[in-house]
């Protein structure tokens, strides 16, 4: 058993504990609190002084798909090839030995989703997964969501595809529709095969791999994540939804608290950014740094993302702090990157808060979690300590 | 006359750190630094106690102005030829640029202009030409930027990036031999120049004057490196050729920090938040300012706006104090230190009587992300104020 004593502990859904105290076991929170008796066996970690926060979580990576200190030869992000790629799978392109799950979690940060590029309308499967661990262990989702992208249409000059990329944000719209649409064919094909006993009818390979996993979103077992920045973007994105009755999330989303109400009304949630980066340079007319808070206010789940290597994912936690420059309350910038980020990937029953059942998932700060100049002193995932390591 | 008083104030001149004082200005300029003094009566007050002053930050490498929209850095860098020492990027600044205003409501007052800009985004890479152009240095204002430094150096740039530039195309140079080669060929052609013009009879060639200024040491190069391999290869052309050199980004500096520190070669760092994109950027590495100015080096911190806001200068000085850095060589780094490497430290860098009244307040520790800017002065104008007048936040 594992006691962490001393020190402020953000639980993040029950409020901050001064000088509490944290019981782990078996990789999970037995309890937390400030009157806990702390067993004679237990290993001790003093952490007087010091900050304790959940394991930070980026919905939006591409750690090790776009590894870190190579050339573009290794850059496996974007098969640029179609507009179609719904039958490829993010886990397939992942260098794990990148040394950006080494910076997540010299930031604190213990999960990550991990998407394929924004080079296709529908880009293939997202996989969410812990920064450290056995492979087999590791792995928290996958499929965890089909990677959709509202592109700067026709940029992508891809003529020669199955499915050429198109010309206009109406054909992006189109393409998704179509394979939608072909998606719940697929579906009830099979259903109403299996009652008559018969076989379905037979598809290509890779049209099929893509239906397969298109199925899962109609089935909403997994969301459509789709990059998009503007509202007339999101409006179409939102109008789909409806019509297909699937669950999405809006990735980036730079012009989205424009339409924060809409969002809140179609309970979509945003995973928003990345802050600190190029992305701020005015590219968008109406792109503010008062937009997280402008998105929690109007009660849109918000999340930021680091989109490493856009950002670096070990700087996910200092967007949550410049937000709190802008007006974002410090309690809800700790959300979003902590139980908002779980519940987006759909892990919020274990990550994202210092609760009692929950996997034993933390970092440890010399100051506060949100500043530059607060060092890590030490990062566990399920109990382990696995930073410094 | 402008009087403001009682914030915690760090000059970065003569008078140090003061626990409270009293800045005076007059019209553009700083008067008076006091810890105390008797405020003239038809002076304008503004009470900053509470806050903490430093003085309006100074970013050593940026394309400000440059790049108006986003990634539309086009007019960063003459693609069509290699050496082009006579351009001056000051001719591609957009002085309506929306980021101009952003960094100036940041803090950022004085701002590097140097040309061959570019950047990477996911898939697309960097690109830039040996020699680009010709730098200047603009004071950030409510209004146009101004012009500090007119010719602040010639940029170049060795390693892997002016090789891409025209990979695709198979032209010179494709190799570090070439790029090496034509800047001693530029400069051999300068010399050469020069000999001739002293006798008067040569006419007037626009890239050889730009060199010329480089010779006689009117300004600096200004080059981009990353890998030690390349600045050794800096510091050997500029040695052969004797002009004097400002390293840029300088990813691998701190593998050669007693060296660098030893010939007194300034080093504008960054950005050190970047990640490692390209084999280049391999031993990135966010300890590297701390460890040259730990060594004696002369240390700026950059944003290369627009790889990242230049508003968020010190929030990459307060990590690379995380990492080690001295507090006030981090401060300095952004401020002072970055005046001084862009030789504009007689009118802007510190707090001192005589220099531009450019300075920001702080609602906390100014390295620190959470912290407020609640006031910032360009050339004595109040930028923003949200101390007297609830302001909106940029």
């Amino acid at each position: 058993m594992l006691a962490v004593k001393g020190g402020k502990f953000y639980t993040v859904t029950q409020g901050v504990l001064e000088c509490g105290t944290m019981l782990v076991e078996h990789g999970k929170i037995k309890a937390i609190g400030q009157d806990i008796q702390i067993p004679a066996a237990a290993e001790v970690v003093d952490a007087k002084n010091m900050c304790i926060v959940p394991g930070f979580i980026d919905c939006h990576s591409h750690v090790g798909i776009a590894p870190e200190g190579f050339d573009w030869e290794f850059g496996d992000a974007n098969e640029t090839t179609d507009a179609v790629t719904g039958h490829i799978r993010a886990i397939d392109g992942i260098d794990f030995g990148d040394i950006g799950f080494k910076d997540a979690l010299s930031g604190g940060v213990t999960a990550m989703l991990i998407h394929p590029g924004s080079s296709n309308v529908i880009g293939g499967t997202d996989i969410a997964l812990k920064c450290a661990g056995k492979m087999e262990d590791r792995i928290l989702r996958d499929p965890a969501g089909m990677k959709m992208a509202w592109t700067a249409a026709g940029k992508m000059g891809l003529k020669g595809g199955k499915h050429p990329y198109p010309a206009t944000r109406m054909g992006v719209a189109g393409v998704l529709r179509q394979q939608l649409h072909l998606a719940k064919k697929y579906i009830s094909d099979r259903e109403s095969a299996q009652k008559e006993g018969k076989e379905p009818p037979a598809l290509e390979a890779r049209d099929e791999m893509t239906l397969e996993m298109l199925a899962k979103v109609i089935r909403r077992e997994m969301p459509a994540r789709i990059h998009s920045m503007i509202p007339v973007d999101i409006l179409a994105i939102l109008r789909i939804k409806e019509e297909y009755g699937i669950d999405v999330t809006i990735e980036h989303g730079d012009e989205s608290h424009l339409i924060a109400d809409n969002l809140r009304e179609a309970g979509v949630p945003v995973v928003y950014g990345p802050l600190l980066g190029d992305r701020e340079v005015p590219r968008y007319k109406n792109s503010n740094p008062e937009a997280p808070r402008i998105l929690a206010d109007a009660g849109v789940v918000t999340a930021f993302m680091t989109d490493h290597p856009v950002v670096s994912i070990r700087d996910l936690r200092l967007q949550a702090g410049t937000s709190c420059r802008y007006g974002l309350s410090e309690e809800v910038a700790l959300r979003m990157i902590t139980i908002n980020a779980a519940k987006i990937m759909g892990m919020d029953q274990r990550l994202g808060s210092l609760e009692a059942g929950k996997d034993a998932d933390f970092s440890i700060f010399s100051g506060h979690p949100l500043e530059p100049m607060s060092k890590t002193v030490s990062v566990y995932i399920e109990g382990n300590r696995v930073y410094p390591e | 006359m402008l009087a403001i008083k009682g914030a915690k104030t760090w000059t970065l001149g003569s008078r140090g750190t003061l626990d409270s004082c009293v800045i005076l200005i007059d019209g553009e300029r700083i008067r008076a630094v006091e810890s105390r003094m008797d405020i003239p009566a038809e002076a304008e007050v503004i009470d900053a106690t509470r806050l903490t002053i430093v003085p309006g930050f100074v970013d050593a490498h940026s394309h400000l102005g440059l790049a108006s929209n986003g990634l539309a850095v086009d007019d960063g860098t003459e693609y069509t030829e290699q050496v082009t020492p006579h351009l001056m990027a000051l001719d591609a600044l957009d002085p309506i640029s929306q980021s101009l205003k952003t960094s100036l409501m940041g803090g950022v007052t004085t701002s590097a202009l140097l040309p061959g800009a570019a950047m990477s985004f996911g898939p697309i890479t960097e690109n830039i030409t040996v020699m680009p152009g010709m730098a200047s240095v603009l004071k950030i204002k409510q209004t146009y930027p101004e012009v500090l430094r007119e010719k602040a150096g010639i940029k170049m740039a060795f390693g892997n990036h002016p090789k891409r530039a025209v990979e695709e195309k198979k032209t010179a140079p494709v190799t570090r031999m070439n790029i090496v080669a034509m800047v001693r060929e530029s400069l051999r052609g300068a010399q050469t120049y020069a000999a001739k013009k002293a006798k008067g009879d040569e006419a007037v060639d626009l890239k050889k004057e730009a060199l010329l200024g480089l010779l006689e040491s009117r300004y600096p190069a200004h080059v981009h490196v990353h890998k030690l391999r390349d600045i050794e290869l800096v510091l050997s052309v500029a040695e052969e050729f004797g002009f004097k050199v400002v390293l840029h980004h300088v990813t691998e500096g701190h593998l050669a920090a007693d060296m660098l520190a030893e010939k007194q070669i300034p080093c504008a760092v960054g950005p050190i938040a970047f990640t490692r994109r390209g084999t280049e950027l391999a031993n990135l590495n966010l300890a590297t300012p701390g460890i040259l100015s730990s060594a004696g080096a002369k240390v700026a911190i950059v944003s290369d706006f627009p790889t990242f806001p230049a508003h968020y200068l010190p929030i990459h000085a307060g990590m690379a104090c995380r990492e080690g850095m001295k507090y006030e060589d981090a401060l300095s780094a952004i401020t002072l230190s970055a005046a001084q490497i862009l030789e504009v430290d007689d009118e802007v860098g510190s707090l001192e009587p005589g220099k531009y009244a450019d300075l920001v307040a702080f609602e906390g520790d100014p390295l620190q992300a959470m912290s407020k800017v609640r006031l910032v002065l360009a050339s004595g104008n109040i930028i923003r104020d949200s101390i007297r007048t609830k302001g909106g936040v940029v």
